[in-house]
């Protein structure tokens, strides 16, 4: 039997045949045969056992939290921020897209600071450790104990005034971190029982985009709208104006995911709630988001 | 109070505006072939189970963004489609705890036993079998055979030509029939167990499917 009978014969199961076919199905007992064959297979797979009563009322009284956890605006179909329509709102939109890389710049500057801190906090526990020989030597009444404590206190200092040096920035925003980590924690009720769901936090600020016109907008209006001055650019895989250092963090980071045909990294965001990175595959005039730990393919879109 | 005669757009019409008890229609009415099709597509209870949770809080959670371009069962199942593909690379993640080869079957009395087989083979069997279908056609089977999707519904679903639909139903159905011992022996889109790294790999340009 061959490959064209089974695929008539499919076709006329679903119904999707024309008369002379479905007049050639019906007198060939070869293809009737077929046919039965192939809706054997269908009774099969529609023969799904049920599930536990248990199990069914668990699912969907955790569905129904979920949605009395929703804020009652978003409940009655109160659209977040959407791309407005035309021309000049266009432009409104681009601008307002481009500000999506920012939180990817303030991660690189996190991680920076991260590890410069930790750099300068061994120096000072090397320092203090030192000092604590030298005055243990000179004078055995003082213990290591209070030297340790210096220590740690020198080395409080120095986390903290190499964190503000590193980025004044930083230091002016944390209360207002703060106040974004804990409206997170609030809003990560939502996700509970979701296994996916990033930290409370590891989101915050990013663009939540909840369909392919959103990933389309937030790349297209990264990579080609008009922008403030003050806004920062979409992030390139060549690196733009980074240091190199910054460059290959975010390199590490975000990787470019050859085989996804990724050429420009655009930035990270929040796709229908995963955690995803935005790129462009110029070479097809894609959008794509993908999971960058393991350059899986969450969505993609066609770029105007 | 909702009427429980309501049809599923006046159901999510009523849990747009905030009726609680809609929702609860609407998803209990669609609830049985949502399982089935992370049933069929994730594969095992368990990762079945799991990802008809997660669709079924994603559906809530993006339900007020639904407008109503496709039957809300349409978009529903696509939701749970694409939460079981999700499940599927999580298990595929997660490192095995041990692999059994072909090799280390024990061997049957008779070898032609199984050949054909008068009965239906069971669940564990069509669950076999589905896994080793190639993913693409496991979904394009599964979106018609189980969601009741149209030929058009999958191709938009999937974004692939009818064609390519028709196509991947037959063979899908054809290979399952063969690996099922369904009928005449024969295997004209079969392919060898490719091993445990390859299973699941899609043979073209499979993607998680949009639900919007």
């Amino acid at each position: 039997m061959n490959d064209d009978l089974t695929l008539l014969a499919s076709s006329y199961l679903d119904g999707d045949v024309t008369a002379d076919e479905r007049a050639l199905v019906e007198t060939d007992p070869e293809a009737l045969a077929e046919v039965e064959r192939l809706r054997s297979v269908r009774a099969l797979l529609g023969d799904v056992e049920p599930p536990l009563i248990s199990v069914r009322e668990a699912h969907l009284t955790a569905a129904l939290d979920a949605w009395d956890r929703l804020p009652a605006a978003e409940r009655t179909g109160a659209r977040r921020d959407r791309t407005p329509l035309g021309i000049d709102a266009a432009a409104a939109a681009g601008a307002a897209s481009v500000t999506a890389p920012t939180p990817l710049n303030k991660r690189r500057r996190r991680t920076s600071t991260r590890w410069l801190t930790g750099a300068a906090a061994a120096m000072v526990l090397v320092l203090a450790g030192g000092v604590a020989l030298q005055m243990g030597s000179a004078d055995d009444s003082d213990s290591s104990s209070d030297a340790g404590a210096g220590a740690g206190a020198a080395d409080s200092e120095a986390f903290n005034a190499t964190d503000r040096a590193d980025n004044p920035a930083d230091a002016q925003q944390a209360p207002a971190d703060a106040t974004g980590e804990a409206g997170d924690e609030a809003t990560s009720q939502l996700d509970t029982g979701v296994a996916d769901q990033p930290p409370p936090g590891e989101n915050s600020g990013l663009d939540q985009l909840d369909d392919q016109t959103d990933l389309a907008d937030f790349a297209s209006a990264a990579v080609g709208a008009p922008r403030a001055p003050d806004v920062p650019t979409a992030t390139s895989a060549t690196g733009g104006d980074l240091t190199e250092a910054e460059t290959s963090l975010a390199d590490a980071e975000f990787p470019l995911c050859p085989r996804l045909g990724i050429d420009l990294v655009v930035g990270p965001a929040v796709y229908v709630d995963e955690p995803v990175v935005v790129g462009i595959d110029e070479g097809r005039n894609l959008a794509i988001a993908y999971e960058a730990a393991t350059c899986t393919e969450v969505a993609r879109v066609r770029l105007p | 109070m909702v009427p429980r005669h309501l049809d599923d757009a006046a159901l999510v019409t009523a849990a747009q505006g905030g009726d609680r008890f809609a929702l609860d229609q609407l998803l209990r009415r669609h609830y049985d072939r949502i399982h089935a099709v992370c049933r069929r597509v994730a594969g095992s209870t368990k990762d079945a189970d799991d990802a008809c949770q997660e669709a079924l809080i994603k559906i809530v959670r993006s339900l007020p963004r639904f407008d109503g371009r496709s039957s809300f069962g349409t978009w529903a199942y696509r939701i749970a489609t694409n939460a079981s593909l999700d499940e599927l690379r999580k298990r595929q993640r997660r490192p095995a705890l041990h692999v059994i080869g072909d090799d280390n079957r024990p061997e049957t009395v008779d070898p032609t036993a199984d050949l054909y087989t008068e009965s239906f083979p069971d669940q564990l069997v069509l669950d076999d079998a589905l896994e080793r279908l190639p993913e693409d056609l496991r979904l394009a089977v599964v979106m018609r055979d189980v969601a009741d999707f149209d030929y058009a519904e999958i191709a938009d679903a999937l974004d692939i030509p009818l064609g390519t639909v028709k196509s991947r139903i037959s063979r899908g159905r054809a290979a399952l029939a063969s690996d099922l011992r369904l009928g005449p022996a024969r295997d004209p889109v079969h392919r060898p167990d490719p091993g445990p790294d390859q299973r699941n790999q899609p043979t073209s340009d499979e993607r998680p499917i949009d639900s919007t």
